[in-house]
C-alpha cells in the first residue's frame, strides 16, 4: 500500500505538466468528465478512454503497463456493478435469473463511462500534485480551514504511512503475523499505536509551527504556474473533438 | 551585551513534575554554547521555552533587557529560532520552496523580501536543485538541511539546535558542523543540545549540564569536561582529546598546563 | 435462489483472490450527473453542521488543526490497511466507526469528505463525480449511526465490547446498504423498479461486505479495549471519555 500509494503521488511531480497552471488543468479534467458523463455515449467514451490513454502514455510519460495497472483498480467495482445491472430478476412464476440484450448493452455502456471517466480523472492525478489541487480550491474560495486542513493532512499522510509501515515491518519481524489470532491482535495494536503516535505528533507539529511565527494562518510561497499558450489551445481543440464527434454521431444516428 | 536573560524558570507539563527547576542563564550576544545531559533532563522543555513556544509557570525572560509576557512572545520567536531535532516533526508544508517560505510569510514581509530570503537561505542550505520536490520525498539529511533553511529565513539573532546530528549520515554531520560554525561566525548566538562530547568539545566556548531539570553545571568547555562529578552525576565521558592529553600529561610526554588543544589541528601544534 | 446463490458464490470465489478490493467507493463516471448533485445537495447540510463544529473546535484552540489533519490522515491511512484475512484475499476497513467514537460524527464528516478526496485523486478510489454520493455514504450516514448507536448503549448502560461492537458492525452494513440503495436508484430494474435493484445491489455485494463488517466490527472493539486500557489519558485529549 505504501509503495503503491508514494508511486502514483511521485508520478505527479514528475510530469511535464507540472508547471503548467493547475487552474487551466483542473478545468480541463472536469469538463471530460462532465462530458462524459452527459454524452453517456459509447463511442464517446470509447475515444475518451484511448485518447486519455494516448495523452498519458505519449504526453505524460507514464509507462504503459502502469497506466494499464492503475486502470484495473477500479475493475472489481465495475465489473460487480456492471453484472448487477445487466442481470434482471424476475420472482413470478417461478424465479427466474436471465440478461436481455438492452440490459447488457446498457451494462457496457455504463462500464466504458466508468474507464473513461477513470481515465480522465487519472490525467489529473498523474499531471497535478494534490497540493496544486487544493491552491485550486483556494482560488475557488472554498473555506480557509478546508483547504488548510487539506494542506497538513496531505503532508501528514506521508508521516503516518511510513510510521505505519516502520510498525508494521517491526510487528512481522518478531513474527506478529504468524497465523491469524496473532495477526488481528497485531494488526489492533498497531492501528492503536498508530493513533497514540500521530496525536503525539499533532502536538509537536503544533510547537515547530508555533516556533516559527505561526499565528493561525497557514501561508507558503509556491512554485510559479505558467500558461502555455499551445498546450492550451491544444487543450481546447481536444474537447471540441469530442464536441464534434458528438455532433457526427447524432448526424448518423437521424 | 545580554542578549537572552532566564531568571528563576520553572515549569511542569503536568502540574506534577518539574521538567526545569530553578533556571537562571544569561547568555550573551555570539556564544557557542553547548547544553549536555541526560534524556528528559529538561533540555528541549529549555529551548522551547526560550523560543516562546511555551510560557514558564513562574520566572522571568527578558530579551535585550526587555520582558517578555504572553503578549509579546511572538518577538522571543522571532529573535530565536529553533531547528527540532526530527525535521518529521517540523516540516508542514508539501514542497521544499513552500517549507521554507512559511516562516517568512508568518513574519508578514512583503512579498518582494520573503522571495529574496527563501532564496538567499536555499544559497546557503545548498537546497537549489531540491526547489520543487516535494518534502515527503527527501533523505534525512535534506531534511534536516530544510530545517534549517526554514530558521534562516527567519533571520533570527539566536539559533537553537536540538540535538543536530543524530541519525545524520558523517557527510551530513560535517555539513551540520560547517553550517553552524558558519552562522557563529556571522555573530549568531549558537545553543545545541547534544550527546556527542567530542562534538561539544569541539564546538563549544561553554558548557551547561543538565541534571533532572536542574543546571548543574554552567562553565567554560574545559572546566565543566574537568569537573570528574559533573561528569559522573550525568553519566558524561570525558572527551577523547582531553582524556589522550590528560594521559600524556601523567606520562610527562606533555607540558602541564590548564590550556587544552580543542581539535586536533592545535593538537598537532601542541605535540 | 439456488441459481442465485451459485452465481454469486462463484463470482465471490473468483474475486476473493483479486486483491485489493475497495469495492464500496462508488466510481467516477458510475453515477449520471443528476445524481451526483442531487446526492451533493444531500450531504450538504450535514457538512454545514461538521463545518461549524470544527470551527468551534478552532475557535476554542488552535491547537485542534494539527489534531483535526492527523486525525484525517489517520482514517485515510487505516481505511488503505489490509486486513490479514485466512484466504489470502485483501479487504480493508472503512474506519467510519472507529473514527465516529474517537472525534464525534459530525467532525468526521467534514475529514471524511477530504479523505475520500485524497482516495479519489491519489488511489482513484471513488471519484470527483460521485464525491457526493461516497461522502453521504461513508462520511455520513455511516458515521452518524455508528455514533448514534454508541451513545444510546452507553446510556443504558451497556458493555463497551457490544455497544462498540454493534456500532462498528451496524455502521458498516448501514454505509453498504446506503451504497446499494444509491447505486439501484441510479439503474432501477426493468422489471420490478428501484427496489428489486437495490436488492440485486445488495445480493452482489454481500459475499465481501457482510464478513468484512463483522471483521470490521470485531477490530474496532479491540482496537477500542487497547486504547482504553493503555492510554486514557491521551483519548481524553482528543474528547473520547466526554463523549461516552
Amino acid at each position: 500500500m505504501k509503495n503503491h500509494f508514494e508511486r502514483i503521488d511521485n508520478l505527479a511531480y514528475q510530469s511535464p505538466f507540472i508547471k503548467y497552471s493547475a487552474m487551466s488543468k483542473f478545468i480541463f479534467t472536469i469538463t471530460i468528465l462532465l462530458l462524459c458523463l452527459y454524452f453517456n455515449d459509447i463511442v464517446i467514451s470509447c475515444y475518451i478512454i484511448i485518447t486519455m490513454l494516448l495523452i498519458n502514455v505519449l504526453k505524460n510519460n507514464i509507462k504503459i503497463q502502469q497506466y494499464i495497472t492503475m486502470l484495473s483498480i477500479p475493475f472489481v467495482f465495475v465489473f460487480f456493478g456492471c453484472i448487477a445491472i445487466a442481470v434482471e430478476i424476475q420472482f413470478k412464476p417461478h424465479i427466474t435469473i436471465y440478461v436481455t440484450k438492452q440490459t447488457l448493452l446498457k451494462s457496457i455502456c455504463v462500464m466504458a463511462r466508468t474507464f473513461g471517466a477513470v481515465s480522465a480523472l487519472y490525467f489529473l492525478t498523474l499531471s497535478t500534485p494534490i497540493y496544486q489541487i487544493v491552491s485550486v480550491f483556494q482560488k475557488l474560495h472554498i473555506p480557509k480551514i478546508l483547504t488548510e486542513l487539506m494542506y497538513i493532512t496531505y503532508r501528514y499522510l506521508f508521516i503516518l504511512i511510513e510510521v505505519q509501515h516502520q510498525l508494521k515491518i517491526a510487528a512481522m519481524s518478531r513474527l506478529g503475523y504468524c497465523d491469524i489470532v496473532t495477526s488481528f491482535k497485531t494488526f489492533c495494536s498497531c492501528i492503536a499505536n498508530l493513533l497514540l503516535l500521530s496525536l503525539k505528533k499533532a502536538q509537536q507539529h503544533y510547537q515547530a509551527m508555533e516556533a516559527r511565527c505561526y499565528t493561525g494562518e497557514l501561508l507558503f510561497l509556491q512554485q510559479k504556474q505558467t500558461n502555455n499558450k499551445i498546450i492550451t489551445v491544444k487543450g481546447v481543440l481536444y474537447i471540441l473533438s469530442i464536441l464534434l464527434l458528438k455532433i457526427v454521431l447524432r448526424g448518423q444516428a437521424l | 551585551m545580554k542578549q537572552l536573560q532566564l531568571k528563576q524558570i520553572y515549569y511542569s507539563y503536568d502540574g506534577e513534575k518539574q521538567v526545569l527547576k530553578n533556571v537562571n542563564l544569561d547568555i550573551f550576544e555570539g556564544e557557542k554554547i553547548a547544553i549536555l545531559g541526560a534524556n528528559g533532563a529538561g533540555k528541549s522543555t529549555l529551548f522551547i521555552c526560550m523560543n516562546g513556544v511555551i510560557t514558564p509557570d513562574s520566572g522571568e525572560i527578558l530579551l535585550y533587557g526587555k520582558k517578555i509576557t504572553k503578549k509579546n512572545k511572538i518577538e522571543l520567536t522571532k529573535k530565536v529560532a529553533f531547528v527540532f531535532q526530527q525535521p518529521d516533526n517540523q516540516i508542514i508544508a508539501p514542497t521544499v520552496l513552500s517549507e521554507i517560505s512559511f516562516g517568512a510569510m508568518n513574519l508578514k514581509l512583503p512579498q518582494q523580501q520573503v522571495i529574496k530570503r527563501v532564496y538567499d537561505a536555499m544559497d546557503d542550505m545548498n537546497l537549489k536543485v531540491l526547489e520543487n520536490r516535494a518534502t515527503h520525498t527527501l533523505s534525512g539529511g535534506e531534511k534536516k538541511r530544510v530545517t534549517i533553511a526554514d530558521s534562516i529565513v527567519m533571520q533570527p539573532n539566536i539559533y537553537l539546535f536540538d540535538e543536530p546530528t543524530t541519525a545524520l549520515d558523517p557527510l551530513h554531520q560535517q555539513i551540520l558542523e560547517d553550517v553552524i560554525e558558519k552562522l557563529s561566525q556571522q555573530g549568531k548566538t549558537i545553543l545545541l543540545s547534544t550527546h556527542d562530547v567530542d562534538f561539544a568539545y569541539r564546538f563549544a566556548k561553554r558548557v551547561i549540564v543538565f541534571y533532572k531539570g536542574e543546571i548543574i553545571a554552567d562553565d567554560t568547555t574545559e572546566n565543566v569536561f574537568c569537573n570528574k562529578e559533573v561528569l559522573a552525576m550525568s553519566h558524561l565521558k570525558q572527551p577523547t582529546l582531553l582524556q589522550i592529553q590528560h594521559i600524556l600529561m601523567k606520562k610527562g610526554l606533555l607540558k602541564q598546563c590548564n590550556t587544552f588543544a580543542k581539535n586536533i589541528k592545535q593538537f598537532q601544534e601542541l605535540i | 435462489m439456488k441459481k442465485l446463490m451459485f452465481f454469486i458464490i462463484t463470482f465471490s470465489a473468483i474475486f476473493g483472490i483479486l486483491p485489493n478490493v475497495y469495492a464500496m467507493h462508488i466510481m467516477e463516471g458510475y453515477l449520471a450527473p443528476s445524481h451526483c448533485i442531487a446526492w451533493g445537495v444531500l450531504s450538504l447540510p450535514f457538512l454545514v453542521l461538521g463545518f461549524h463544529r470544527i470551527q468551534k473546535l478552532l475557535e476554542n484552540d488552535r491547537k485542534n488543526i494539527t489534531l483535526l489533519a492527523m486525525a484525517a490522515a489517520f482514517i485515510f491511512v487505516i481505511s488503505s490497511l489490509k486486513i490479514p484475512s485466512v484466504t489470502g484475499s485483501c479487504s480493508h476497513m472503512t474506519g467510519t466507526a472507529l473514527g465516529a467514537i474517537l472525534f464525534g460524527a459530525s467532525p468526521v464528516a467534514v475529514l471524511g469528505i477530504i479523505v475520500l478526496l485524497f482516495q479519489a485523486i491519489l488511489l482513484a478510489h471513488g471519484g470527483l463525480t460521485t464525491l457526493g454520493a461516497n461522502v453521504f455514504s461513508m462520511a455520513i450516514a455511516g458515521p452518524f449511526l455508528s455514533y448514534a448507536i454508541y451513545k444510546i448503549c452507553k446510556k443504558c448502560r451497556a458493555n463497551t465490547k457490544v455497544s462498540v461492537f454493534i456500532a462498528a458492525f451496524l455502521g458498516d452494513f448501514f454505509t453498504y446498504c446506503i451504497t446499494s440503495i444509491q447505486l439501484g436508484i441510479a439503474y432501477p430494474s426493468v422489471e420490478g423498479g428501484i427496489v428489486s435493484s437495490v436488492f440485486k445491489f445488495l445480493g452482489v455485494f454481500a459475499p465481501t461486505q457482510l464478513p468484512l463488517a463483522i471483521i470490521e466490527g470485531i477490530l474496532t472493539v479491540i482496537i477500542i479495549i487497547i486504547l482504553e486500557t493503555y492510554a486514557l489519558p491521551e483519548m481524553k485529549l482528543i474528547g473520547f471519555e466526554k463523549e461516552v
